[in-house]
């Protein structure tokens, strides 16, 4: 018996009793559904605690200060930082020379003065006040710990574009839940530099700069800083306050040229390698290295046992794939009989009826990896709702490749183990008394 | 035949959930490819568009109190209102600065920065302290000449407004408005005190002296 034909009877065979097929599939089908959905459900959940721990940055983030390093900090996540120490285009290129680095972006920061010019949701204009405005390379935002809750970015460049932060949404009257409102709002920049005077006390003058809030980001800037913008736009407002006749310390500026660097190392398993070198070269660092470890450590627990009720799950579908087997075997005696009688060998016989429990359990998984990633989508729409009242970044739901091929690829060999011992049954009955059992 | 038509009917089937599933597993709202960053607004490629205002009381405006002072005197409202996004913004005028004094200590500074406008009125101080038009009016014509260098700066040049008119020193703003092709700002219809309303129309006269700034 060819195997075209072999499917071609387990295919009657299914026929035969829709219904009971019917129940079976979906029986595979509830398994795979539940373990497809755990698995990406588990898996977008660590994505998100991993992402909140390195502040959505990369996992191999690392913070580096315009300051000496404490001794003992490479052991600690978030070590003091010693006395200031200027962090220059010297020290990023040796930082970035190191053999386990992979990219090194620079941090800058200005004091400037906002305001707006319209009414703000309170009825009123923005009062002026002293913020931070904080520069990064915004042409490599991908690998800043940066998430937007609203809006976007900045675009890199730009001089008239900031993203806010949630506390300078208190400033406008709103609540994070109504971040979007922020959208397109004008406030203005002054960044100021200190003129000399006829009384030698100095006279501060600033250079004023309008931008549009184009963003709001989760994490609140360096310092308390409210404001992100590109690097060339804080760069300006630094050069104009640096040319005062003070250098632009009494207005808060420091010497160092960056007032930090974000390091992104190889991988996170480099981190600590990475830490004691630009220790070593003479800076503070931080990172969430060790915070890390053990969360993917009990992460991975819950991966495990999140894993193994869905094989129990496959593996009581498997029984029923069984159970349906064997009831069909009875049913189909005569059938059986007769093929025997006009020549299928035993084996032919095994051949139809694991072709039948693996159509059935090939379809079921089929299905199942459907209808989890379907309960996933529904979940996380839910979470996300729910994040979204809060004022929180959403989860982003993958569906790994190999969680689906694995659903469908076990359902179809569970659905071949259980359907074993009912095809060895009917392989083994005679053709005599098969035939005479009508 | 029956069990032909089973077979057709299983194998629809299976060809439909392997493309369901394939497509499943294709869905994703995992991170993928990274969205190329946005690129910067249209007009910030069409150079930089530095303003700089010089003069005395009225252009520092502390009269206002703060924060109008920063938010709305004259030249704080053509720089938002008037001029696209992309200007900055720097105000230079001094309390009791003449022309003499701004030539001194205001045009270095603006020079340094070297603006695409500028806004200069200097008549009060001058009016006060009584200075010859004659004086007067060779130190403005050599303000205006080195802020204009050599074309590069649009300058516009106010008159004394109703609030502190001056008359004699209106003429000579006009004789060199008139030689070094610069833009008269005329504010002698500007009446009553400089306050908000005051310095929105001082605003409003060097806007429609400007024009429109791309």
């Amino acid at each position: 018996m060819s195997l075209r034909d072999a499917i071609a009877l387990a295919a009657r065979g299914i026929g035969r009793r829709p219904g009971r097929a019917v129940l079976t599939v979906l029986a595979v089908a509830l398994a795979a559904a539940m373990l497809t959905a755990l698995l990406t459900i588990a898996g977008t959940a660590e994505t998100r605690v991993l992402d909140e721990l390195a502040s959505g940055g990369p996992l191999a983030g690392i913070q580096v200060a315009a300051a000496e390093p404490d001794p003992g900090q490479v052991d600690q996540d978030d070590a003091d930082p010693g006395d200031p120490r200027d962090l220059d285009d010297e020290a990023r290129r040796r930082i970035a020379a190191l053999p386990a680095v992979r990219q090194v972006l620079p941090v800058l920061t200005a004091r400037v003065f906002v305001t707006s010019p319209d009414e703000t949701f309170g009825g009123r204009p923005l009062e002026p006040d002293l913020q931070t405005a904080v520069g990064v390379d915004l042409a490599r935002a991908g690998s800043l710990p940066l998430t937007v809750l609203a809006g976007r970015l900045p675009a890199p460049e730009s001089r008239t574009e900031v993203a806010v932060t949630p506390s300078f949404l208190e400033r406008l009257d709103l609540e994070r839940p109504d971040a979007e409102q922020a959208l397109g709002t004008e406030v203005v920049l002054a960044s100021g530099r200190l003129f000399p005077d006829g009384r030698g006390e100095g006279d501060i003058r600033g250079r004023w700069a309008r931008t549009e809030v184009v963003g709001v980001v989760a994490q609140e800037a360096a310092s308390s800083g409210q404001l992100l913008a590109s690097l060339e736009a804080v760069q300006a407002a630094r050069d104009w306050t640096r040319a005062g006749i003070d250098g632009g310390e009494e207005l808060g500026l420091s010497s160092s040229p960056y007032n930090g660097l974000y390091v992104v190392a190889r991988g996170i398993d480099a981190v600590s390698g990475v830490r004691n070198q630009i220790t070593a070269i003479g800076y503070s660092t931080r990172a969430p290295e060790n915070l890390i470890a053990t969360v993917r450590r009990y992460l991975r627990v819950v991966e495990i046992v999140l894993t193994s009720i869905g094989a129990i799950a496959l593996v009581i579908a498997a029984l029923g794939i069984t159970n349906a087997l064997l009831a069909a075997v009875r049913e189909r005696r005569r059938e059986i009989g007769v093929l025997k009688a006009i020549g299928a060998r035993d084996r032919d016989v095994l051949s139809v009826f694991l072709v039948e429990a693996a159509v059935l359990g090939f379809l079921g998984g089929i299905l199942g990896t459907v209808a989890g990633w379907l309960i996933a989508r529904a979940v996380g729409t839910v979470v996300n709702g729910y994040l979204a009242d809060q004022g929180l970044v959403g989860v982003r739901l993958t569906l790994p490749v190999l969680v689906s091929l694995g659903g469908v690829i076990g359902s179809t060999v569970l659905a071949l183990v259980g359907g074993a011992i009912p095809a060895q049954r009917a392989a083994r009955l005679p053709a005599r008394e098969a035939v005479g059992a009508a | 035949m029956r069990g032909r038509s089973v077979l057709r009917v299983w194998s629809g089937a299976v060809v439909v959930a392997v493309v369901l599933a394939l497509g499943a597993g294709a869905c994703s709202d995992g991170r993928g490819e990274a969205a190329a960053p946005p690129a910067p607004p249209e007009e910030e490629g069409r150079g930089e568009v530095t303003f700089v205002s010089l003069g005395t009381d009225e252009t520092e405006a502390n009269e206002l109190g703060f924060p109008d002072s920063v938010r709305s005197s004259w030249n704080q409202l053509l720089f938002r209102e008037a001029l696209p996004r992309r200007a900055v913004h720097v105000n230079l005028g001094e309390q009791g600065s003449s022309v003499a004094d701004a030539l001194r200590e205001q045009l270095p500074v603006a020079l340094e920065l070297d603006p695409t406008l500028a806004g200069v009125w200097l008549t009060a101080t001058d009016s006060e302290k009584e200075t010859s038009p004659g004086a007067y009016e060779e130190d403005l014509d050599q303000l205006v000449e080195a802020l204009q260098q050599g074309g590069r700066t649009q300058v516009l040049l106010a008159t004394s407004s109703g609030d502190a008119p001056a008359p004699a020193l209106d003429a000579a703003v006009e004789r060199v408005a008139q030689a070094r092709g610069a833009d008269l700002v005329d504010l002698r219809d500007v009446d009553g005190p400089l306050d908000l309303d005051g310095h929105a129309a001082v605003a409003d006269a060097f806007a429609a002296a400007l024009g429109e700034v791309r």
